[in-house]
This record gives structure tokens, C-alpha cells and sequence, in this order.
């Protein structure tokens, strides 16, 4: 039995709304869209067979309707205030619209990087229409083409080669009404042999409004030859709100990619991390930390495509889980023919710290080169009884030691981040 | 000690595929296609109690509305299920064979040929062997001695009418006729299979052997195995499996079902050398088999051993369903594939009780233009306190076109659980090769040790004439691999 997505309340309700709303988007574009509104009309919901969803069914989602909002006056609420990083260049992005007059990066952009909105980023996206419409093999193909159908306020970031910009971008996405659909995009190129260090934090403030949103932000990056970046995602999300997000990553011949995704969970949450090593000697580190707790979920799909020779690719994923906390981890690493003298290896490790709690995890890895080095593991477990006890013939109470054990799981984790404020904002939480 | 040259297989040792000769045997076929008059026909030519003709009636109904899967990691040419003949047994003479003598000469030469020790003489290899030659099961041997034991060891048609309490009590219980599509069919059409049933407290002092062969041309072989092991009883049972070369490719549906009360233990052994194909995959045997255990007693325990070295597509999951208390499921796998063979195999570990444990062993090796894909579950059920899995699946890869892929799925609703898995891929190196070489072996001695390295772990879990062939049979299909 299946059902199409055009008979569900969820898609009329946002493309009710959207109607004659975006006149200055692109012709390009506008071609774009077209073909995609016929693909989303015939569009088949994912039944609880389906392999990607297994997990992290939908249902609950299509009965709902959502909103897309207009642009807001730029007034930064003060509730927002404590989570703006000091000394980092902030960007906000409120309820899916770049809001410019309060972030504290210049439109001409500092140092070699230049961030790009409106008119001047739908140029970017179309100089770089093949990552723009690009669906990766790990994509969950509808929120893509949702997002290309609706995204409202493009910004492109662009790092000039040779530019090693040492402070911090943070992208601060927050939802600040109920009942709102938002649809962030994000292009970042770094050009050859520069790098750059970028945060997103994803801020959904359903706690002081009520009501359910749902974010489903897409971020391409791009890098150049020799380039780098540091990326970070700090989640802070409510129960009642739903985040279904994609990062992709193309990767040319040297550079080298880091990232660290920090979250709480949400009601239905999912990330969709995509990784293509595309050049030789490509590197790319994917760390991630769930710790969840009451009734949230986080649903983790990272993707590694080794295409060329000595790429190497690392991932550590820890989940932590309290009350009746569910976790999902499918990792895929796929080594394609050329990509002889790969390395990859990939861990998945969970903690499971109530009885409700549940743990859903698949690595997998799929190789087609024989001269490779791939391993992957993933462990579930509770804390160690002697451990435990160890602490407290030291005098540590049972609480604390718990406390110190779980610290202890995360830091390993924390500590691969290499900047010091992404390092800082992850920690806080 | 037993004589290597008189174990069913061994002259797997040399050649392409040594079993690639077909019988001239009178058979006493039926029209191909399927329909409910055919299981009727079946149910009739095996004069079975009516709640077996009921129940494939059922499972045939309820196949009619299924939908053939095809979530593997691959594709196969689609198969006309009414383009198989589902009964094909060589022609009895009289009433049927009362002794091993009445058989066919030409089958028992068959068997002969493959090493089956079936005549009287030659079971002083110990082991004793339930042979199915096509469709049906053509003699047991040791069956007397067995007896004297409670043991009871013959084919599933027989058991069906000499013992029809113990077989309704069982069949089914662990592979119900609606389970999947292909355990549906057979339920329909299964033709023969084994049934062994060891009672409580016994110990089965002869490894038990079912050797299965796919003899005529377009049939497909739906053989059914049930094995209970009553309370504190064991039972160690090995299966071999081959088939003439021919063009087309044949389905090999089959069901096994084991069974394992309280404090009983069941090793199930399989050396699976189907016909695979030839080197551009014409041809070869599609295995398509549904084996599940229930450790349904406490401090049960249910072993699967595979090697895995034939059949064009190799598909199946033999399983555990952790139900007892303190039960133990385990599972080792080698699986082969060479030239355009495909393999996504694996296993499912449920835990169900308290304190269960399992196992999961496996190794995969891939060479030419094959794809090897282990696919397995663990699933801790928030009943299963204190449960403990450990996984560990390894692939070789041997040359440029081939893949190996793993899938494995871990579930676990249960905090008091402990599971670990771990995988690794790598390949035989042209150093390691090197350098035993240059200590003095010869290539394919190099070869066949590092092979038997990675293996070790699978191969010492196997009756020893087992693990013998399984080392020579895997050296005999990667002659000439490595480059």
C-alpha cells in the first residue's frame, strides 16, 4: 500500500504557502524547480520497509502541516544572545532567512573570504549547478529536493586560495516560531590550498514558542586541491522539533576535511553526512556524539566514497542514552576500483545507561579495490561494573562516578576538535 | 580412524568441478509448472497423513500472494516457477527399495562416484549418511544401529508416516509456511529431506550426513530438514551438496529447521559445493535456503558451521532464535567466490532469554568477478537480560574486479547487553606470497597457508574430514588467483 507524498497534508500545507513568494529567483532555477515539482507530485512515501528509514519512520511527519515564513525584522531576540560565539564571526540565519543586519561578518567579508546572499549566491549555485543538484548516493533524495524546491535565502561562503583564515565562521539557524518549515542552504568553497574553520549551530526555540518546526538545511562544501576546513555542528533541538539535514562533501586531491557533529537529539532527527574523496591523497575525519536524553532520537547516516588512490578516511561516532533515548548509526564506507591504498576505518561506540533506551547500528563497508586497509567496529555496552566500583572505594559517590565515566566517554570524542571555540561551544552542549 | 578416500567428497580435491557428470537414471518425473493439483500429487506420491497435504495447501495459498524479494546485494535472471518440475525421483522397481539393494544401480554408482559410502561395507567410516538424489532420499544407512538407540534418522517421507506425531509436533514451528517466499514454496512442494530425532539424554555416538545431489535436468530441489534434539541430548549433522553442470540455472529452495529443548546441543555442519557456473556465469544452481535453530530450552545450543564454496548465487542466513535461558548460538562461515559467483550470506542471532550468548564468525573471499556480502543481524530483545553477542566478519579480496561487502545490523533494546563487532578487509599480499616463496615453498603451498591463516578459526570448528576437504576444496578454486 503505498501512498504519495502530494496527498499528504504535510507538502500542500508549505507549498500553499510558497506561492508567487520567491519572484527573484533565477530562471535556471526556476527550470529546476519545475521538473521538481513533478518528481515530488508523483513521489511515493517510504513505506517501514523501506532500508533508510527502518529506523527513523516518517509517519508522524506527513500528518503534520507546516508553514514557510517570510523575512523577519532584524532584531535579535535576547533570548538568543547566550548562544552567539565571542570572538566568532556570527552569522545569523533566522527561520531560514539570512538576517545581515545583525551578524557580525561583513558582506565584503574578512580576510579572503567573502560570504555571498540573495542574488549574488544563486550566481555561485549556478556556477556550481553540479554539487547544487548533485544527489549523492546517500541523500535522502526527498529532503534534497525539497529543500532545492523551497530554500529561500541561499548564502555561499568563498575562501580565495592560498587564504588561511584563522578565526571562526558560526552559522547560527534558529527556528523561533511554531508550525514553521525552514530551508537553509549553504555553499562553502575553499579555494586552493586555503583553509577555513566553520560552526553551525542549529537552534530550534519550540521550548518558547510551542508547537512543532522542522529544519531541513542543506550544506554543500567544496574543496580545492590542498584546501581545509574544520567544521563543526552544535544541535540544540527540542523534542517537538524535527531536523532531517545533509552535508556533502566534495573533496579534490590533498585537502583534507575534519567535523565533529554534537547532539541532543530531536523528535525526529537525521543527518546525512556525505563525504566523496575525489582526488589522490584526500583525508577526511567524521566524528559525531549523540547523548540523548527522555525521548529524544538522532538517526546518523554517514557516507565515505574513496574514488582515488591514498585517500584515507577516520570516523568515531559515540552515542550516549538515558531514559527511553534512541539512537541510529549507518555508516557506509565504499571503496571504489581506482581507490587502491585506501585506508578507512570507522567505529561506532554506544552507551546504554537505561532500560529504555534503544540502539539501532549498521556500519558497513563496501570495497571493490584489493589493495586496501578497511576495518570497522561498533560496540554496545553499559558502564563498567568495576570501574564504577573502583571510583567509589576511592571515595567517589556512585553518581559522580557515573558522571565521571560518562565524561570520560565523551571527551575522547571532544578532544579530536582541533579549534578551541568549536572545541568550547560542542562542550557546553 | 577414518579413511579420507572413503568421505563423500574428497575427489573435490582436483579439477574444474568434479561433479559436473549427470546419471542416466530411469525417473519418475511429473510435468513441469505448479499449480494445487501438483502439491497434491506430491502429497500423494509420498502417501502422506492428510495435515501434511492441508498444510502445504496452506503455504501454497499464501504463496500465491507473495512477492519474490529482491533486497540482496545483487540481481538474478527471474525465475518461472511454472517452468520447474517439482518432482523427479529415480523409478522405483516394485514397491519401492526395502534394502540399500533395490536401489538403482545407476544412482548407487552416482553416489559411489561421489565418494557416498551407501553400501554396507563402507560404513565403517562412521558416519551415517541419509543420501537425496533429486527429490528424493534414496537410502539411509546405520539406520538399525540408530534405532537400538531411540535415535530416529531417515528421510522426512518416512518420518511422516512412521512417526506423523513427532513430525506435526515440529514442522514448522521454527520456519513457519508463511516465513518468506522461497520457505513458502517449499513448504508447498518440498519433495524430501532428512528428519532425525535424538531423545533425552542421548548422545549420537555417529556423526549424522545428508548428501544431496541434483541429478535431472530443469527440476528444482525443495528438500526439507528437521532435527530435534530432545532434553540433554546432542547431535553433530553434516550436509554436502552437488549438482551435474548444465546450462540453465537450477533453484535449490530448501528449509532446515533445528530444534534444541533444554540442555541439548545441535552442531550443523555444511559443505556446500553446488554447481556454480562457468567462468561467465552460464549456468549453475541458485541456493536459496532458509535455515533457522530455535534454542528453545534452557542452557541449549545450536553451532552452524559453512563453507560456502559453490552455487552461482548463494543466499541465506542460517539463524538462532535465542529463546532459552542461558543458551548459546554460534555461527562460522567461510564463504568462497570465484569468476561470477554471488554471495550475500550471513546470519541472524535473536535473543529472546536471559543470558544468552552468540557467536558470529566469518569469512569472506572474493576473487575474479565475484561479490561476497556478509549480512547479519544481532537483535537484542529488551527480554534477553544480560545477553552478549561477538561479532567478527573478515573479507579478502584476491585481484581488482571483485567486491566484498558488509552489512551487518545491530538491534539492541536491552542496556544490560554487551555486543561487539568488529570487520576488517584486506588481501592476500604479493609480499606474503613472496616471501614464503623465497623460504622454499611453492606458489600455491603460500597460497594455501595464508588462506588457511585466515580461515583457522572456521575450519577447527568443523568434524575433522570436513575441515580436510574444506582446506582442498578452497585451494582447488583459487588455483591460479594470485598473480
Amino acid at each position: 500500500m503505498t501512498q504519495l507524498l502530494a496527498s499528504t497534508p504535510f507538502l500542500a500545507s508549505f507549498k500553499a504557502s510558497e506561492s508567487g513568494a520567491f519572484e527573484d529567483i533565477p530562471l535556471w532555477l526556476k527550470e529546476a524547480r519545475r521538473i521538481d515539482a513533478c518528481w515530488l507530485d508523483s513521489f511515493e512515501l517510504p513505506s517501514f520497509r523501506d532500508e533508510e528509514w527502518k529506523y527513523t519512520p516518517l509517519t508522524s511527519l506527513w500528518r503534520r502541516s507546516f508553514d514557510l515564513v517570510e523575512r523577519l525584522d532584524g532584531v535579535i531576540p535576547e533570548q538568543l544572545k547566550p548562544f552567539l560565539i565571542d570572538g566568532a564571526r556570527n552569522v545569523l540565519v533566522l527561520n531560514g532567512h539570512y538576517a545581515g543586519e545583525v551578524s557580525s561578518l561583513p558582506a565584503e567579508g574578512f580576510a579572503g573570504v567573502t560570504l555571498l546572499s540573495g542574488g549574488a549566491a544563486y550566481d555561485v549555485f549556478k556556477d556550481g549547478r553540479q554539487y547544487f543538484s548533485a544527489v549523492t548516493r546517500n541523500d535522502a533524495e526527498l529532503f534534497c529536493r525539497l529543500n532545492r524546491q523551497f530554500l529561500q535565502d541561499p548564502l555561499a561562503i568563498l575562501v580565495k586560495p592560498g587564504t588561511t583564515a584563522q578565526g571562526l565562521v558560526h552559522i547560527l539557524n534558529v527556528v523561533t516560531s511554531p508550525g514553521v518549515v525552514v530551508f537553509p542552504r549553504i555553499f562553502i568553497r575553499v579555494g586552493q590550498g586555503a583553509a577555513l574553520n566553520v560552526l553551525q549551530s542549529y537552534l530550534s526555540l519550540s521550548s518558547l514558542t510551542g508547537g512543532p518546526q522542522l529544519n531541513v538545511p542543506v550544506t554543500d562544501i567544496v574543496l580545492e586541491a590542498g584546501g581545509g576546513l574544520e567544521y563543526g555542528e552544535r544541535h540544540l533541538q527540542s523534542v517537538g522539533s524535527s531536523y532531517i539535514g545533509a552535508v556533502r562533501v566534495w573533496q579534490k586531491s590533498d585537502s583534507s576535511f575534519k567535523s565533529m557533529m554534537s547532539t541532543t537529539g530531536a523528535g525526529i532527527f537525521r543527518s546525512n553526512i556525505s563525504v566523496m574523496l575525489e582526488g589522490a591523497g584526500a583525508s577526511a575525519q567524521i566524528n559525531g556524539l549523540h547523548d540523548l536524553h527522555a525521548e529524544a532520537h538522532a538517526d546518523s547516516h554517514t557516507f565515505l566514497e574513496h574514488l582515488a588512490p591514498d585517500t584515507k578516511s577516520d570516523q568515531l561516532y559515540k552515542c550516549i542514552l538515558y531514559d527511553a533515548a534512541h539512537s541510529v548509526f549507518n555508516g557506509r564506507v565504499f571503496v571504489r576500483r581506482d581507490a587502491q591504498k585506501t585506508s578507512s576505518y570507522q567505529l561506532n561506540k554506544n552507551l546504554l545507561l537505561s532500560r529504555e533506551c534503544r540502539v539501532d547500528t549498521k556500519p558497513q563497508l563496501e570495497i571493490m579495490a584489493d589493495d586496501v586497509k578497511c576495518t570497522h567496529g561498533a560496540t554496545i555496552s553499559q558502564l563498567d561494573e568495576e570501574q564504577l566500583f573502583y571510583l567509589q572505594t576511592r571515595a567517589v559517590g556512585r553518581e559522580d562516578s557515573v558522571g565521571m565515566l560518562v565524561r570520560g566517554f565523551m571527551d575522547d570524542v571532544l578532544s579530536t576538535v582541533s579549534h578551541p571555540l568549536i572545541r568550547k561551544a560542542l562542550m557546553k552542549g | 580412524m577414518k579413511d579420507a578416500s572413503e568421505y563423500p567428497s574428497d575427489n573435490k580435491l582436483t579439477g574444474d568441478y568434479k561433479y559436473g557428470f549427470s546419471s542416466e537414471v530411469d525417473s519418475d518425473t511429473i510435468p513441469k509448472g505448479l499449480n494445487e493439483d501438483v502439491v497434491r500429487l506430491i502429497s500423494l506420491k509420498k502417501g502422506e497423513p492428510p495435515f501434511m497435504l492441508e498444510w502445504r495447501l496452506k503455504a501454497f495459498r499464501h504463496w500465491q500472494g507473495m512477492k519474490e524479494p529482491h533486497w540482496p546485494n545483487f540481481e538474478y535472471r527471474p525465475i518461472d516457477y511454472q517452468d520447474i518440475r517439482y518432482y523427479s525421483a529415480p523409478r522405483k522397481k516394485g514397491d519401492g527399495p526395502a534394502s540399500l539393494a533395490e536401489v538403482d544401480a545407476e544412482v548407487v554408482k552416482t553416489f559411489e562416484k561421489l565418494g557416498i559410502p551407501l553400501s554396507e561395507q563402507k560404513r565403517l567410516t562412521g558416519v551415517a549418511v541419509d543420501a537425496v538424489f533429486d527429490s528424493v532420499s534414496v537410502g539411509t544407512t546405520h539406520q538399525a544401529e540408530l534405532e537400538k538407540m531411540g535415535i530416529i534418522f531417515c528421510p522426512i517421507s518416512e518420518a511422516l508416516q512412521k512417526h506423523p506425531d513427532l513430525v506435526a509436533k515440529y514442522i514448522g514451528t521454527v520456519v513457519p509456511y508463511q516465513d518468506n517466499f522461497f520457505a513458502s514454496l517449499n513448504s508447498a512442494v518440498f519433495t524430501d529431506g532428512s528428519f532425525c530425532y535424538i531423545p533425552p539424554g542421548v548422545r549420537c555416538p555417529v556423526e549424522l550426513s545428508t548428501y544431496f545431489r541434483i541429478n535431472a535436468k530443469e527440476t528444482g530441489q525443495f528438500e526439507r530438514t528437521l532435527i530435534v534434539a530432545d532434553k540433554g541430548a546432542y547431535v553433530s549433522y553434516l550436509e554436502g551438496c552437488t549438482a551435474p553442470v548444465r546450462d540453465e540455472n537450477q533453484l535449490h529452495a530448501a528449509v532446515v529447521e533445528l530444534i534444541a529443548l533444554d540442555d541439548a546441543e545441535i552442531k550443523y555442519s555444511t559443505v556446500q559445493n553446488w554447481y556454480a557456473g562457468d567462468k561467465e556465469g552460464r549456468g549453475g544452481i541458485y541456493n536459496f535456503v532458509t535455515k533457522r535453530g530455535k534454542c528453545a530450552g534452557r542452557n541449549s545450543r545450536i553451532s552452524w558451521t559453512q563453507v560456502e564454496a559453490g552455487s552461482a548465487i548463494t543466499w541465506k542466513y542460517p539463524s538462532c532464535i535465542l529463546q532459552g535461558d542461558n543458551s548459546v548460538g554460534e555461527f562460522y562461515s567461510v564463504a568462497l567466490t570465484n569468476n561470477r559467483m554471488l554471495a550475500d550470506t550471513g546470519t541472524k542471532m535473536i535473543h529472546i532469554g536471559k543470558n544468552t550468548t552468540s557467536t558470529i564468525i566469518s569469512k569472506g573471499i572474493s576473487s575474479d568477478y565475484a561479490h561476497n556480502s556478509y549480512r547479519g543481524l544481532v537483535k537484542i530483545l529488551p527480554s534477553a537480560d544480560n545477553a552478549r553477542n561477538f561479532s567478527q566478519c573478515d573479507s579478502m579480496l584476491i585481484g581488482n574486479n571483485c567486491s566484498a561487502n558488509t552489512f551487518p545490523y545491530i538491534e539492541v533494546e536491552n542496556n544490560s547487553a554487551t555486543t561487539e563487532h568488529e570487520a576488517t578487509t584486506s588481501r592476500i599480499s604479493a609480499d606474503q606470497i613472496f616471501y614464503l616463496q623465497s623460504r622454499g615453498l611453492e606458489k600455491e603451498e603460500a597460497i594455501s597457508l595464508v588462506i588457511n591463516g585466515f580461515c583457522k578459526e572456521v575450519f577447527k570448528t568443523l568434524p575433522l574430514e570436513f575441515a580436510v576437504e574444506a582446506v582442498k576444496l578452497l585451494e582447488m578454486k583459487l588455483e591460479g588467483s594470485v598473480g
